[in-house]
């Protein structure tokens, strides 16, 4: 899973579950600030992303995601956490 | 012998709500040094309830007892809420807008003459200096301690896990009883609940939609688990800042499968060596186990997943 594919899965969740569109989400978009996210966003966030590409992240993703401050910080969070499940897969 | 120290300080107790607290109230109810204070912040509001400035004793008896519109509104549509407890004879007398807050619920709960506490708890009330709003809740749950013979307070408001942060900027000092249930079977029940649509309705919307029109509103079962998810995040985020032995868990199916241990654990937590077995006795009388109470059955649905969230929260906060 590439890190852009990641980050489109992302920003097509946010747009759609913040009702703004793909191209008014910036990396530097403040997330609760400038795009209303909160942790009922990020839950719904997180099944999105999922059913988007296809895979089930590891529990517990939800919690590391909530704190993130803009959308670069969280697409780089995501993306952390699709490499360690990938890390942890391969390490089965 | 009563931690003294431990008793004098406020006790909270929170969860999502459908999570098993209202069951736990009615116990507190039959505690003899404890008084069971309950749904005083629902019906006042919540945060609205909690966060603000300084007021006088006399705005603070009518903040008590005059509805804001959202109580109207929501009580108005349906005062037989099986959490409303005010008397069939107040609820035929009066509308909504007329039944003071307070007698809803919280007062009625504590049982006795309704109306005679309501005119001593305003004398008391107005005599007071007034303070923050937390100096004017304290004051009148100890008033109320008082007047029922109890030493100390317990408040246990519905959902008010969701608002944690609002109470621990208040009662920088409380302990906390947080109450939880299995994810999927509270979003389920919440789901039934005019109140929990309501909310649920509104995150969904993030606008202060009208009662009327949240409770019209279709909203998938899933939307409750997320709901559920994202106030035991952050709830539980909140506790973790709180001193770890000021902080009790109590998992609501150990509550009604195992009654005595886990009351004999809260009974440590509230009051330390002090023993209370007949109050455990009388308080597993209370547990009733309604048929939407029991498990959902396992198996991944869109539920789970949004459960899954909080539920990953719940382990890690178990597992210490």
């Amino acid at each position: 899973m590439t890190p852009e594919r990641i980050r489109r899965a992302l920003v097509e969740s946010l747009a759609e579950l913040t009702h703004h569109s793909v191209s008014g989400i910036s990396d530097g978009a403040r997330l609760v600030e400038d795009l209303g996210v909160d942790s009922m966003i990020v839950v719904n966030l997180v099944m999105a992303i999922e059913d988007r590409l296809g895979v089930r992240l590891p529990e517990g993703s939800e919690s590391s995601l909530v704190d993130a401050k803009t959308v670069a910080d969280l697409t780089e969070r995501l993306v952390g956490v699709f490499r360690a499940a990938a890390s942890y897969g391969s390490s089965q | 012998m009563i931690d003294e120290r431990a008793a004098r300080r406020p006790i909270l107790a929170v969860g999502t709500g459908r999570c098993g607290s209202t069951l736990f109230s009615a116990m507190m109810r039959l505690h003899p040094r404890i008084l069971s204070v309950s749904e005083w912040f629902t019906v006042l509001g919540e945060r609205r309830a909690i966060e603000g400035g300084r007021t006088t004793g006399d705005a603070f008896w009518k903040f008590l007892t005059v509805p804001s519109l959202d109580v109207i509104e929501f009580f108005g549509r349906d005062l037989r809420t099986p959490e409303v407890l005010v008397s069939e004879e107040w609820r035929s007398r009066a509308g909504a807008e007329s039944i003071p807050p307070i007698a809803l619920i919280p007062l009625t709960h504590l049982g006795g003459d309704v109306r005679r506490i309501m005119r001593e708890l305003r004398d008391h009330l107005l005599a007071f200096e007034g303070g923050t709003l937390r100096d004017c809740h304290d004051a009148a749950f100890a008033f109320l301690a008082r007047r029922y013979g109890k030493q100390s307070w317990i408040e246990r408001s519905g959902g008010s896990l969701a608002y944690i942060d609002a109470l621990r900027g208040a009662w920088g000092n409380a302990r906390y009883i947080h109450i939880y249930r299995d994810g999927p079977s509270c979003a389920r029940s919440m789901s039934k609940h005019p109140y929990f649509r309501v909310r649920v309705a509104r995150a969904l919307a993030r606008t202060p939609m009208p009662i009327r029109a949240c409770l019209e509103a279709t909203i998938p079962v899933e939307q409750y688990g997320a709901y559920w998810s994202a106030v035991i995040l952050r709830g539980l985020r909140a506790l973790r800042e709180v001193p770890r032995e000021d902080v009790l868990h109590v998992r609501y199916e150990e509550l009604v499968t195992e009654p005595v241990p886990v009351l004999r654990r809260v009974q440590r937590f509230l009051e330390g060596g002090v023993h209370a077995e007949e109050w455990i006795l009388q308080a597993i009388e209370c547990i009733r186990i309604p048929a939407h109470c029991r498990a959902v059955p396992a198996g991944e649905t869109r539920l789970t997943r949004a459960c899954r969230a909080g539920m990953t929260e719940l382990a890690n906060a178990e597992a210490g």
